[in-house]
């Protein structure tokens, strides 16, 4: 190759896979008829499968790559496996919301496909220059998918507040970059860390590190850098929100988690108190807030500032065993955000008119196959033996209790317990209530079969947790955690 | 053969979930997915049951659920002579008393019923569980779900006062064993390191005499409480509560039963302990005998059978604890059918005769309702050791044992029950089914159930008469069966000899000698009960008041523990410290939600304000540490 630069197509094979296919997409819409019913969801789904057969042909094959700035290790390509899953499931719950609400254009699709591919570069990014041109590509994707149904107000404030909020933290992100830049000259993770080790910590450099965690918090919506979320979450189409809660948030846990090993590690003292202050405020904030909700999908969007929290406590276990469980837990709360977004978005029907929880009133006697997805997604989401988000929440407080985080997994249980009561509230809603309507729900099929591999996916992770555990510590073998 | 068992723990479990998730939908059609739920299980159990007659075994760990560290969670099964018996028992009697549901319960709302069965199928599945686990700790989610299924449905008419404490009294008396079950445990996998059934029992003859005794005692206080014996039977007659059905299901034919079963099971650890051994022997012989005499003078249909069954249960104890294991589930076996028999003729009565349970009321009834009468009979004469049915076969086993390992006392108490059981059965058979009807408007309405409810009655009355010649089958009959995994009794337990003959023949007396007894006194009048009650007054009233043990934990336990959890737990404790902690804790979860509502403006420079801020208080804290 030239000039010495490594360069080597394989390690990119499925971000070029997705790039042509969301091109691809863009292409057939503008020589397609406006009226015409599309079936870009479909086209997409198979981009995202060749894309995963190339990604699973990239475990175990370690690379670092394009002037050492793009890893591909196990890390990145389970996380990119996670994304591309997350990516499929959208697009099988999209396609009849949209065309419900006349925007089942080619470029939501294309949107989608962009956003996952800056999600592949932040985690296999090894240069934090690098990790913030995916993670703008990431945001401006969603900027635009926050406000694609653009006839409805709710959606154009959602996406304006992200937009400004997210330029604002992406700027103190930024800003944090530059504080490290100036103190290491470097902005290579592990060029980051033989600074520290060699000069020891300044406190600029601790200044850098909180500016960028701050930046991180932001995406992952913890508290106190929440606000947005409920907002945000609840004007976006609640396909998009779904997307937005699980997708992102798995990314930003994966860099955050090899940001903290590689980087940071020796400075470790300073921020594991940074992630258990965080953790704790957003459990508490976002669970108390919560119970209060009535409006279903800012309930999901709060739930979600809360499985931050729970999350976070496997960051501050630092350990490899934590890093392990923050990637198994991301996975099931994907599972089960999914699903509870995918059934809002049809019990909702056009123009999302029926999105409270009072709305659901009796739904297991008009649609109870509906409601029976809905109830296991909550049920996970309430930590229930047998299902994901129980093993998630086990693995993670196990984490923490092996890491001596007594104190701080003692709130993440009681935490837990609290939160029964808002998820259990809607499947009681959903049962015990007399309905009030006759829910002229439209199925779309691909959004039923979205759900069973939800709920298929849910009951595997929680009763035989085994391969994707073995999975994801192998993940952080090479670990210094 | 580990899809077959597969199919046969998880196949209830699927009719649990259809009916509990999609009860609006099911409704009044419930059964169509409970029965067959239950059904196939029962055709596969014989299958598995064939196969295991071959000498097949399965014992295997599907996978680790919780592997962490060295602390694994197995689930896996086992598979062998014991195992088969009890799932082949468990499915066959469950899918008749599901049938039988169909038609008792017709008068529920539509959800209840959808509700009901949920619940039956899934105790089932709980109750397969514990029957094929490998290991102590499925076994033991097993136990805890058969339990909470048991509470379930005792309580299931929870509108009704008696109802609700019933199932928790039933719940709370059952925490006292689980939890000298669970201390058990903890003290097996210290000592053993293994929760593993195969590991735990090749190296039980590692652990001292004085741990392994420990540990079974405290196997056997799990024990007393799911099955029902002396201290903590109390909760077995209130539990008659519930609907008939789940009486016979639960009450008498299958969960009660757990108990016997892990001591089965864990009998090479109760070899180890000959101490052990006396005391579940002893306590048997004892619960036998004063669950009998409780019976004798009861006038409530129901609960003579659930003093039956607890003194039946006595009797398994014995067989346990004498060693001869195998007639203690022979015993197991044959007790489900007729058992669960006598609790679905209850149900057919209490169906005719709208819910009445009071034997004065009744009589003559063989007449309105035939095959309900002489199932009944069939199943009493099953109990009362009258060959050939099948009761006779195992409890001869049992006192054969007994009295073969030396235990002369346990025999002749057990024998002397015997005595009891064939009396109080037959006394209950004359006063419901013979003689003049004694409230003539209650005898007009009643009528014959539905095929639905008397066809089970017919084949669990064929069962009870026909399982127990399972023991003169080749190879030693069943007992030999289970002495495959159960070990030969150390006093070598067989019928050579005339001495077994000599003994046989003194129990069937005994049982003849009750019935007799009975038809003297109720049909005949002579001695006339009325008479000999107030004759032997200060007995009868002892017996009457069921030794006034539920009056005595009142005043010893019960009371003692609401008293001072009225004045110092509650009044104090409760009203100003918890209440007002937790109102406080509510009003400060008010409080912080309407703090939260505050924050959550909606103004993206408020939003952009807490960000800084917290940005700030990052660092700072960054700073600190």
């Amino acid at each position: 190759m030239t000039g010495g630069i490594d360069i080597s197509i394989r390690p990119l094979l499925p971000v070029v896979v997705l790039t042509v296919t969301a091109v691809v997409v863009l292409f057939v819409d503008v020589f397609s008829p406006r009226e015409r019913e599309s079936h870009y969801g479909y086209l997409g789904v198979a981009g995202i499968a060749l894309a995963a057969w190339f990604a699973l042909g990239l475990w175990g094959k370690g690379s670092l790559t394009f002037t050492q700035t793009f890893i591909t290790d196990k890390l990145s390509v389970l996380t990119t496996l996670i994304y591309l899953l997350i990516a499929a499931l959208t697009f099988l719950f999209s396609p009849g919301y949209l065309h419900h609400e006349g925007r089942n254009l080619g470029e939501y699709y294309a949107l989608v496909l962009f956003a996952v591919v800056g999600l592949i570069f932040m985690t296999s990014a090894q240069h934090l220059i690098l990790f913030f041109v995916g993670l703008e590509v990431l945001s401006i994707a969603l900027y635009a998918l926050a406000g694609f149904v653009r006839q409805r107000d709710l959606c154009n404030e959602a996406a304006l507040k992200y937009l400004f909020l997210g330029g604002f933290s992406s700027s103190i992100l930024l800003l944090g970059l530059a504080f490290i830049y100036s103190v290491t000259d470097t902005l290579y993770l592990r060029g980051v860390a033989s600074y520290v080790v060699a000069h020891g910590a300044s406190s600029t450099l601790i200044l850098g590190m909180s500016l960028v965690m701050v930046g991180f918090f932001f995406k992952i919506s913890a508290a106190p850098f929440h606000a947005w979320a409920p907002d945000v979450y609840g004007g976006a189409p609640a396909p998009v929100a779904g997307f937005m809660a699980t997708a992102a948030k798995v990314a930003v846990f994966a860099v955050l988690l090899r940001f903290l090993d590689s980087a940071v590690f020796p400075l470790r003292s300073h921020w594991m108190a940074m992630v258990t202050v965080v953790s704790v405020l957003s459990m508490v904030i976002g669970n108390f807030a919560a119970l209060r909700q009535e409006n279903i999908k800012r309930m999901l969007a709060y739930s979600s500032i809360a499985h931050a929290g729970y999350a976070l406590v496997g960051v501050a276990a630092a350990s490899r065993q934590g890093g392990a469980a923050v990637v198994f837990y991301m996975l099931a709360y994907s599972l089960m955000n999914l699903g509870a977004f995918g059934v809002v978005a049809l019990v909702g029907r056009q123009g999302e008119g029926y999105v409270n929880i009072s709305d659901y009133a009796g739904l297991a006697a008009k649609r109870p196959v509906l409601a029976a997805a809905m109830a296991i997604c909550l049920f996970s989401l309430a930590g229930i033996p047998g299902t994901a988000g129980f093993m998630g929440k086990f693995y993670v407080f196990a984490s923490g209790v092996k890491a001596n985080q007594i104190p701080l997994v003692v709130i993440a249980v009681i935490n837990s317990a609290v939160a029964a009561y808002y998820y259990l509230r809607v499947v009681y809603m959903m049962y015990m209530e007399e309905p009030k309507e006759e829910y002229q729900i439209v199925f779309h099929p691909a959004a039923v079969f979205a759900l069973l591999v939800i709920v298929v996916g849910i009951f595997q992770l929680g009763i035989i947790p085994g391969g994707l555990l073995s999975a994801s510590y192998s993940s952080f073998a090479w670990f210094t955690f | 053969m580990m899809v077959l068992i597969l199919a046969v723990v998880l196949i209830p479990l699927l009719g649990a979930t259809i009916n509990g998730l999609f009860c609006w939908f099911t409704k009044r059609k419930a059964h169509i997915i409970a029965v067959p739920a239950i059904a196939i299980p029962a055709i596969v159990s014989l299958i598995l049951l064939a196969r295991v007659l071959q000498g097949e075994r399965f014992d295997q760990v599907l996978y680790w659920w919780i592997p962490l560290g060295d602390f694994r969670v197995p689930i896996g099964f086992l598979l062998d002579e014991l195992s088969a018996i009890m799932i082949t028992t468990v499915t066959f009697v469950a899918t008749w008393i599901h049938v039988y549901s169909i038609g008792y319960m017709d008068h529920e709302t539509p959800r209840g019923y959808a509700k009901y069965f949920c619940y039956l199928n899934l105790f089932v599945f709980f109750m397969l569980t514990l029957c094929l686990a490998n290991n102590f700790l499925l076994m033991f989610v097993g136990w805890e779900g058969v339990g909470l299924c048991s509470y379930l449905l005792i309580g299931y008419w929870y509108e009704k006062a008696s109802a609700a404490n019933a199932g928790m009294k039933a719940f709370v008396v059952n925490r006292i064993g689980d939890f000298g079950f669970m201390i058990g445990l903890f003290l097996i996998y210290k000592h053993l390191g293994t929760l593993l059934f195969s590991q735990a029992f090749a190296s039980a003859e590692q652990l001292s005499v004085g741990v392994a005794t420990l540990i079974t005692l405290l196997l056997f206080t799990g024990a007393t409480g799911k099955s029902a014996q002396i201290p903590l039977y109390v909760w077995l007659p209130d539990a008659m509560e519930g609907p008939t059905p789940v009486s016979s299901l639960i009450h008498a034919a299958t969960m009660v039963t757990a108990g016997v079963y892990m001591v089965a099971r864990t009998h090479a650890l109760f070899n180890m302990a000959p101490l052990s051994m006396e005391v579940v022997a002893s306590i048997g012989a004892a619960t036998a005998l004063m669950a009998a005499t409780m019976a004798l003078v009861n006038n409530d249909l129901k609960r003579i059978l659930a003093y039956s069954t607890v003194s039946q249960l006595g009797y398994m104890f014995v067989g346990v604890g004498v060693g001869v294991y195998a007639a203690g589930i022979f015993h197991l076996f044959t007790h489900a059918f007729f058992k669960g028999l006598m609790f679905l003729t209850a149900g057919s009565v209490m169906h005719a005769l709208h819910g009445e349970l009071n034997l004065q009321k009744m009589g003559g009834l063989i007449k309105k309702m035939p095959i309900t009468g002489w199932t009944f009979v069939v199943g009493a004469l099953a109990i009362a050791g009258i060959p050939p049915l099948a009761g006779f076969w195992s409890k001869d086993e049992i006192l054969a044992g007994a009295f073969m390992g030396g235990h002369r006392i346990i025999w002749a108490v057990g024998t002397f029950t015997a005595f009891l059981t064939a009396f109080y059965m037959f006394r209950l058979i004359f006063l419901t089914f013979f003689g003049e009807p004694r409230e003539k408007h209650l005898y007009d309405h009643a009528h014959e159930s539905p095929p639905v409810m008397t066809i089970p009655l017919i084949v669990l009355a064929v069962g009870s008469a026909v399982v127990g010649l399972l023991a003169l089958a080749p190879h030693g009959g069943i007992v030999g069966f289970l002495n495959r995994t159960l070990g030969e009794a150390h006093e070598a337990a067989g019928h050579e000899g005339g001495l077994t003959y000599i003994l046989m023949v003194i129990s069937v007396a005994m049982g003849v000698a009750g019935v007799v007894l009975a038809y003297f006194m109720y049909m005949k009048r002579m001695p006339d009960p009325v008479a000999m009650a107030r004759n032997f007054r200060p007995v009868y009233t002892l017996l009457y008041n069921k030794y006034y043990v539920d009056e005595i934990y009142f005043a010893f336990i019960v009371n003692p523990v609401v008293g001072g959890s009225r004045y110092a737990l509650w009044k104090f404790v409760d009203v100003i410290i918890i209440d007002g902690a937790v109102n406080g804790v509510g009003r400060l979860c008010r409080l912080v939600g309407g703090g939260l509502r505050y924050i959550q403006t909606g103004f993206i420079p408020d939003y952009a304000w807490m960000i800084l801020v917290g940005a700030v208080v990052i660092y700072w804290i960054g700073r600190l540490f």
